[in-house]
Parts: C-alpha cells; sequence; structure tokens
C-alpha cells in the first residue's frame, strides 16, 4: 500500500490497472482455458469426426477393454466408450452451461433488483434467498425426483431453482457498493435514468466477479448433475450421461474397470480444467490478488 | 544532517524512472526545511529515502546521507535500530498510518518497547506523550482504536509515536494535506511548540508553498526530481529566482490579488528523461540556451542555490508585509439578473448513524436556506461534518430534503416526479471532489463527456461527439486525449473533464462540492482559472463549497458560512473578508496563514460534540463571548445590515474587527 503510494506521488505514474499488462501470464488461466478447450473441441467436433456410433450394439465385442479399435473398450452391450464419453460430454457439459445460464440470469436479475431497489423489494428477495440458501440442493433435487419422476429435466430445475441464491448475493453486494460510487452518483445527477444506470454503470461491475464464481460453478453443476445421474435420478439410460456410465459401469468394476475409469477421468478433467479458469479470472480480474504481487 | 547529491530511482518495466537526481541539501540541528514542488515532483521519494524506507522497484543509486556526520543505511532492510531515533515520518493520511485494528494503547506500547522503555513506565509514558500533542482526556485516547478518532487526532497521536524515540530530525510528509484548514493550523502550530521545545529538525513536506512557508526557516523546491531553487524562506518567496518557484507563488489563493495565475501544462514524465532543465516547456523564460546545453548546475547565488540558466531577480510577486485594501477582495462583477437561479428555504436533513436499534440520528443540515443568483458565485465554507456536501446533495435532490424546498428557476424540484426531475437536472449540474472517482473507469474521456446529451437524447452519435470535443478543448483537454480512459489523465485534468461533463448540456447552475481538495496548488489554480472563464462566457450560478476560506474569498462574490448543519453568517465576499461579524468567522479567518486580526486569539477547535449543545449555539464551546444563553436557545440567523445576516446572540455587542492581510508572512 505504502509503496503503491510512493511510486505514485514520486513518478505521476498513475497505474494500477496498467500493471495488468505487465503481469506474467497466469499459469493457472492458460492451463485452465487450453485444457477445457481441449474437452470443448473434442466434445463437440470429436463425434463428428469420429463416426463409431455410440449407440450401436455389437454383442460380440462386449466389455472388451481398450483396444485400437476401441479406445476406450466397449460397455456390456459392445458400444464404443470412446464415443459414448464424448456424446456423455455432450449432455453433461451441455446441461450444466445451459443450466449456468439459467442460474446467472434469474440470480443477476434478481440480485440486481434487489440491490438497486431497496427497501420492501430488497426484503422479499433477500428472505427468499435465506431460505433457499439454507436446502441442501443435492437432498431437494434428489426428493424432486421422487415427486415428478427421474429425468434430467427435474433435476435441472431443481438445481437451477435453488443455485441461483448465491448469485443473487453477489450481484446485490456488488450493485449496493455500486450505488454509492461517485461515478454513478455523478451519472444520477447527469440524468440518467434508472434503467441505464443499473445498465451502463452497474452491471459491468458484476460482471467480473459473476463470472469467475460461475465458471468455478460449472464445474460443481457437472459433479452435481453426474453424482445425481449415479444415482439413478438424472439422466436416464441409454442417453451417455457421465455419471449415468459410472453407475452402468459399477456392476463391472473390477472385471472391467475401463467402465468407470474413462467417464470418471472426464468428470475430473472438466470440473479441474473450470476450477483452473476460475480461479485464473480470478487472479487476473481482482485487483487485490494483483497488489499483493507488487 | 548531510544529503549529497542523491540519485533515486525506480525500476519500472517501462523504463527507469530517475525519481530523484543529485539533490543535496545541508540541515542544522534544530533547523526547520521545506520541501515544496507539485505531485509527482519527487518529495515522498526523498522522504522515504531519507528515513531508508525506500521499497523496490525503488533504490538509490549514487549519493550519502550522513546523519552527524554517520553514514546513513539507504536500503530497505528490516528493522533499521537507526530509524525513530534518528528521522522519523509522519505520513500523509494519518488514519492510513496508524493500525486500525489495534487500539492507541496498543501501538504506542509497541513503539516504546522498541524503545526499550520498561513495561510499567509504558503507561505513564504514553500519557505523558498524548498530553505534550494537546490531546484531551489522552485516557480515552488511549483505548480508542483510529477510526473513533478524528483526522486531526489521528495525526496528533501519529506525532506522539514519532516523538517517542525522541528523534533527532523528524521528517513530514504532508502532515495536513487530509485536514481541513482550521486543524491544519494546530497542527503545524503543534510542530512549531515542539520543534521549539526539543530542538530536533524538522523537514515539513507539502505541495502547498503557503502552509510550509510560515513555518520553517528554508525552502527546498523540487522540480521532476531535481532541486530548483533553496534557501531562506522569506527571500526565496519574496524574491524567486528560478521561474519555477515563481509559478508556484502564482499559484496561491490569496484574496485580493485577483485570480491565482495557472501554471501551464504538466509536470514532465520522469521516465528515462532527457539531460536537459525540464521545465523549459512550461518556462516563458526557456530561451535556446537552456534548450541546446545540459541540465543547469545549481549555483550559489546571493544566500541561496538555484539551478537555472536565467536566474534573473523577479519583481515581488506579492508585496511582503503589506496590508492589503480589503475593498479589492471583492470581484466587484455587477450581476444582469437579480432572479435567484437557485433558492433553497428551510431545509432539513437527517441521517441515521448505526443500526436500527441502538442507532441515533445526526442533524446534517438544520433549516439551511440559501439563494444563488444568475451568473453569481456564492461560496459556502465550513469544515468538514458541517453539512457541506449534504447541502450540495439536496440543492440538487440527489438526496431529498426531509422539509424544506429545493426551487430551480421557480420550479419546486422538491415535488416532481422523477421523469420531470431527470429532465431538469441538465441545467443543474455537480461537481465533486474527488474527480477520478466521478469518472466510470472503464469509458473513454469524450463518451464520459457526451454521456450527459445521450441521456437527454440530444442529437445524433457523431454530433454528441462534436459537442464532447468541443466543450473537451474549451477546459483545455487537448485532442490526443479524448479517446483514452481516465486513468490516462492526471487528477487536475480528470477534474476539468468532469467540469466538461458538468458543462456539456449548458446547465445555469453549478455545484462545485470541494473541487479542489484532490489537487495540487497549480492543478488548484488551473480549475480556479477555469471555472471562472467558464462563467464569465456562459453565466451559470454557482455554489462553490470550499474549507478553505482563503480559496473562496478569491473566487466567490458572496460567502455563506456554515457550522453544525446551520448558516452562521452570510454576507458579501469583502465584508467577510475585510470585517467579518460572527466569532466563528472570524476563527476561521485567522486560521488562513498569514491573516491577523485584531481582538482575541480564536481557535476553531473540532471538539468531541460534548461542548456542542444540541440546543444553543454550536459555537459556544469555543467562541470566547459564549454567555448563558448561547448554551441553551439556537440563535435564528438575522440581518446584520441588508445583505449581511448572522446568527449569534451578540451580534449586537460585536465589535467590528478589522483583518489585515499580511500576505508578505503568508507566503
Amino acid at each position: 500500500m505504502g509503496n503503491r503510494h510512493v511510486a505514485k506521488s514520486a513518478l505521476g505514474w498513475r497505474g494500477g490497472p496498467r500493471l495488468r499488462s505487465f503481469a506474467p501470464r497466469s499459469p493457472l488461466l492458460t492451463s485452465g482455458t487450453v485444457l477445457l478447450g481441449l474437452i470443448a473441441v473434442a466434445v463437440s467436433v470429436g463425434s463428428l469426426v469420429f463416426s463409431v456410433d455410440a449407440f450401436e450394439f455389437r454383442t460380440t465385442t462386449a466389455l472388451a477393454p481398450p483396444s485400437a479399435e476401441h479406445w476406450f473398450g466397449t460397455d456390456r452391450f459392445g458400444r464404443d466408450m470412446f464415443a459414448r464419453v464424448l456424446e456423455g460430454g455432450r449432455v453433461s457439459i451441455g446441461t450444466a452451461s445451459a443450466a449456468m445460464v439459467a442460474i446467472l440470469v434469474i440470480g443477476v436479475t434478481l440480485g440486481s433488483i434487489a440491490g438497486y431497489a431497496g427497501r420492501w423489494v430488497d426484503g422479499v428477495i433477500m428472505r427468499v434467498v435465506d431460505v433457499l440458501i439454507a436446502l441442501p440442493s443435492f437432498i431437494v433435487a434428489l426428493v424432486a425426483a421422487g415427486l415428478f419422476g427421474a429425468s434430467l429435466k427435474v433435476v435441472l430445475i431443481a438445481i437451477i431453482g435453488l443455485w441461483w441464491v448465491s448469485y443473487a448475493r453477489i450481484t446485490r453486494g456488488v450493485v449496493l457498493q455500486a450505488k454509492e460510487q461517485l461515478h454513478v452518483v455523478a451519472a444520477r445527477a447527469a440524468g440518467a435514468s434508472p434503467m441505464t444506470i443499473l445498465v451502463r454503470e452497474v452491471l459491468p461491475q458484476v460482471v467480473g466477479p459473476v463470472v469467475v464464481v460461475a465458471t468455478i460453478d460449472v464445474g460443481h453443476v457437472i459433479l452435481a448433475i453426474a453424482g445425481l445421474s449415479f444415482l439413478g435420478v438424472g439422466a436416464q439410460p441409454p442417453t451417455p450421461e457421465w455419471g449415468t456410465m459410472l453407475s452402468e459401469g459399477r456392476e463391472y468394476f473390477l472385471s472391467a474397470p475401463h467402465l468407470m475409469i474413462f467417464p470418471g477421468l472426464a468428470i475430473f478433467l472438466t470440473v479441474l480444467a473450470t476450477n483452473l479458469l476460475g480461479e485464473g479470472l480470478q487472479e487476473r480480474l481482482d485487483p487485490h490478488s494483483l497488489a499483493g504481487r507488487g | 544532517m548531510e544529503v549529497n547529491d542523491l540519485h533515486v530511482e525506480y525500476a519500472t518495466p517501462a523504463g527507469s524512472v530517475k525519481a530523484l537526481q543529485g539533490v543535496s541539501f545541508r540541515l542544522m540541528p534544530g533547523e526547520t526545511l521545506a520541501i515544496v514542488g507539485e505531485s509527482g515532483c519527487g518529495k515522498s521519494t526523498l522522504a522515504r529515502a531519507l528515513v531508508g524506507l525506500l521499497q523496490p522497484p525503488g533504490h538509490v543509486l549514487s549519493g550519502s546521507i550522513r546523519l552527524n556526520g554517520e553514514e546513513f543505511e539507504t536500503t530497505f532492510s528490516g528493522l533499521n535500530p537507526m530509524r525513530g531515533r534518528v528521522a522519523t515520518l509522519v505520513l500523509q493520511d494519518p488514519r492510513d498510518s496508524l493500525n486500525p485494528v489495534l487500539t492507541i494503547r496498543a501501538q504506542l506500547n509497541m513503539v516504546l518497547a522498541h524503545h526499550g522503555i520498561r513495561r510499567n513506565k509504558r503507561s505513564d509514558y504514553s500519557i505523558r506523550l498524548l498530553r505534550r500533542v494537546h490531546l484531551a482526556d489522552p485516557k480515552r485516547v488511549l483505548s480508542s482504536y483510529p477510526f473513533q478518532l478524528s483526522g486531526g487526532m489521528c495525526q496528533r497521536v501519529a506525532l506522539a509515536i514519532a516523538l517517542a524515540g525522541d528523534p533527532q530530525v523528524l521528517i513530514a510528509d504532508e502532515p495536513t494535506t487530509a485536514l481541513d484548514v482550521q486543524v491544519q493550523a494546530g497542527i503545524l502550530r503543534l510542530m512549531h511548540e515542539l520543534q521549539r521545545e526539543r530542538r530536533f529538525s524538522l523537514i515539513l513536506i507539502s505541495h502547498d508553498l503557503g502552509v510550509v512557508a510560515g513555518a520553517c526557516e528554508k525552502v527546498l523546491v523540487l522540480y521532476a526530481g531535481r532541486l530548483v531553487e533553496y534557501g531562506p524562506t522569506e527571500d526565496v518567496l519574496t524574491h524567486p529566482k528560478h521561474p519555477y518557484t515563481a509559478a508556484l507563488i502564482g499559484c496561491l489563493p490569496i484574496p485580493g490579488r485577483g485570480l491565482p495565475q495557472a501554471l501551464p501544462g504538466l509536470a514532465p514524465n520522469l521516465i528515462e528523461p532527457p539531460d536537459r532543465c525540464p521545465f523549459i516547456p512550461r518556462c516563458e523564460f526557456a530561451d535556446d540556451v537552456c534548450r541546446t546545453n545540459t541540465h543547469p548546475d545549481v549555483e550559489q547565488i546571493d544566500s541561496r542555490q538555484v539551478a537555472c540558466y536565467h536566474p534573473v531577480q523577479r519583481a515581488e510577486v506579492v508585496p511582503s508585509g503589506s496590508t492589503l485594501d480589503p475593498s479589492s477582495i471583492q470581484p466587484g462583477r455587477s450581476l444582469e439578473f437579480d432572479e435567484p437561479v437557485l433558492e433553497a428555504i428551510d431545509l432539513r436533513k437527517r441521517y441515521r448513524v448505526g443500526g436500527l436499534i441502538r442507532g441515533t440520528t445526526v442533524d446534517a443540515l438544520r433549516k439551511v436556506s440559501l439563494k444563488v443568483i444568475h451568473g453569481e458565485t456564492v461560496g459556502l465554507v465550513g469544515e468538514t461534518g458541517c453539512g457541506k456536501s449534504t447541502l450540495a446533495r439536496c440543492l440538487l435532490v440527489l438526496d431529498r430534503p426531509e422539509e424544506g424546498t429545493v426551487s430551480l428557476d421557480g420550479i419546486n424540484l422538491t415535488d416532481v416526479d422523477g421523469r420531470t426531475l431527470r429532465s431538469l437536472r441538465r441545467r443543474a449540474q455537480p461537481v465533486f471532489q474527488d474527480a477520478r472517482a466521478c469518472l466510470n473507469p472503464g469509458r473513454r474521456i469524450v463518451d464520459i463527456v457526451q454521456e450527459p446529451l445521450r441521456y437527454f437524447r440530444i442529437g445524433t452519435k457523431s454530433q454528441r461527439r462534436n459537442r464532447a470535443r468541443a466543450q473537451l478543448r474549451s477546459v483545455g483537454i487537448s485532442d490526443e486525449l479524448h479517446m483514452s480512459r481516465p486513468r490516462a489523465l492526471s487528477t487536475g485534468q480528470c477534474q476539468k473533464v468532469a467540469i466538461a461533463r458538468a458543462l456539456v448540456t449548458n446547465p445555469d447552475f453549478l455545484v462545485c462540492d470541494e473541487p479542489l481538495s484532490s489537487l495540487d496548488l497549480s492543478a488548484q489554480a488551473q480549475v480556479i482559472a477555469l471555472l471562472s472563464d467558464l462563467q464569465k462566457e456562459n453565466g451559470f450560478g454557482m455554489l462553490f463549497i470550499s474549507h478553505d476560506l482563503a480559496v473562496i474569498l478569491t473566487i466567490c462574490d458572496r460567502v455563506v458560512v456554515m457550522l453544525e448543519g446551520r448558516v452562521m453568517e452570510s454576507s458579501a465576499a469583502a465584508d467577510i473578508g475585510s470585517q467579518p461579524a460572527h466569532p466563528y468567522t472570524r476563527a476561521l479567518l485567522q486560521s488562513i496563514p498569514g491573516v491577523v486580526t485584531d481582538g482575541q486569539e480564536m481557535e476553531t477547535t473540532k471538539s468531541n460534540g460534548l461542548d456542542r449543545p444540541a440546543n444553543g449555539c454550536p459555537f459556544a464551546g469555543a467562541c470566547p463571548l459564549t454567555i448563558e444563553r448561547c448554551w441553551t436557545e439556537t440563535p435564528e440567523l438575522h440581518d446584520l445590515t441588508p445583505g449581511h445576516s448572522i446568527a449569534c446572540h451578540r451580534s449586537a455587542e460585536l465589535q467590528p474587527t478589522s483583518v489585515v492581510w499580511n500576505t508578505g508572512a503568508a507566503i
């Protein structure tokens, strides 16, 4: 802190943010981006390039170990595991991303309304948040599946319905802070309407912290969906979802471990990638972690 | 202390920054030295180098610092045992330099332990120290945390900590910049007193010549990391030899001298500077000799050292020791209209402090009335916390007053709906104190300025941009900066951008809330000149808020004095500056360096609220004329003479005071 003061006054050096361009590239950010990029490319393009059908039964080669023909082996119906892992990635990552978008839309909207409007609106929204945050999402999802039938859709709705609250909180905090910032007051004094202020002055500040948390959380959503599918309440066979695949492979764990190793590895790598990326982003967007580096 | 040819640089990725280049001076025991210059001239670097607190990437390239003939360690090397006993630093922001999570007792004990005071003696010693810096009730202060104390009190505590080691040299880096003029006067007096008593040498660092000059025997002027002039205060300030010193003196707001003369341009970039006089681009005397030769050597001329090829004897910038004619204080403009552009009647505003259950309310405004006529500048002066900024926000209806009305050209702003209020905002605009914070850091300058036009849907996008560019040029922001973002600008430039934004919709009324406080002296002078020029051109009415009466008196037509949410006195600037009636106004005047009033010495003590009665005069605790009635009954504002109103029970008995502006001593 003190050091910065000196630097500023002595050099007329007005930066801080400018330091960013000098900061060494974050290894977290780079590795996270590369890993997630590879996974995304493999999952989205892979099944087009790789022409083996993920649903084709080949009883002759059931439970075959990894080979040149079937890189990840085959499952009990002789379906190609590599194709299924790729296809499962589409389901896992796709649904998790869609869920995240829904979570963000609901969370940021309600959070900014609460923060900006204040008074009773804030009170009502935040009490709802308080209640929902106390509910364990995993169990609520199980209960919902019990009530409305086990399907990916039900599980997703349960997860979205509970997970938006933390984003509402983050957003509200940033908005409350931003409301007092002088350039926001200045915009108000200059005649900007509440909507303009929210969209142009306040929300851009929400983006940073929300993106960081959301990136890490996508991994958690993937895990949750996989976990629920593993328990049999999420994606239903024959849909190749990583959690479902783990569940299917469980019976053959000793005789054909590849059935669990490859989907498990896929989940692990994806979650790792989102975590790396999220923390890398945090390092990059949060000025405090930069100041620490000096 | 002896400093010889000190060079300091900061190694940054953009190149090495030469923060100090060959600075030398000698400090005798018991001597006081002022180091002045604009921000970025190397003042703070020098202060840090002197106590061995330079931190990487800053380091001493060459040169030496000797203390009593002993070489002083100039690198940052953990805890230096010499530090504290030898030279101590009181930092700019007192609250910043005290640990926020420790009580004052704990912090003092730590320092005392370092100086080897026994545990059982520390408490007595602490109390003695706090008493020495004139803190009333030292026991309470000891068990307080920094946030519970005012800025002035924190500064006194910091001073006590510095004194704990009984230093031989005390270095104070901008000790008063964050404080009100009134508190600042108290701190300066205290430092002087301590310095006389303990015979330490004092180095006072400031951007404000007016502040340091009265308190120091010698002045050292720094520019771009180089010594430009060094000599006895009186000689340097009355007959500056270096053009930069003369320009700095010209920046001082001195009532009656007209507007301060702004120094054009900006301080140079210190990354790999050429070996030439850095002042050339801003110097009116620069010629080919300056441009073709290397940096001029420091030469001894008469009583002082100057680094300039043309060290001419300049005319006295301000006649020394003379009394100014008070009638010259008023700008004396004749106003075309006498209709108020803005009128506030009986404003009240209350804030809740603390939680719902244990909190209390604070009356920020208690029946404040004010009016500003078209084209007029009204100055609002008062200490921190007197409700000035609340008033500014209420006048623009950024906060809603609980009672009272604000009308703009006869339209009552307090009871129109949101949409109408927004459309009226283009006619009343603010300029804030913290220029940098009021600009969105992510946006380009030109977009920031055209934003208000966008809000009011004026013109097409390119028309708006052109208008914004024109406005930016009119405030002196050149074209190449228009597409940059606020962080590329100096604070002074940011304030100009803020002014451009405020004026882009052609408002009739401008509220400037302490627009100078975040700026150094030369930027202040630029902004003052700018505001006054723009006002002449556009004819808007202006409310100019400041804690500095000297500034107010240089630019305002009328002055309103506020204390604790109440108007104490309101009159023409000439009256306030030459014959103030209210005791509080007199006290404010006395806190301006160089002002002498006849009659009693008064001090505005920002007290702890105990002696500020809820019903009664807010100044009763500090006023020499207090009578019984002042404690129980609030004085109402009444006319003393037409146009001069005052809130004082003893207004009938007040003796007329005459004020002597001893400007020679002021600077």
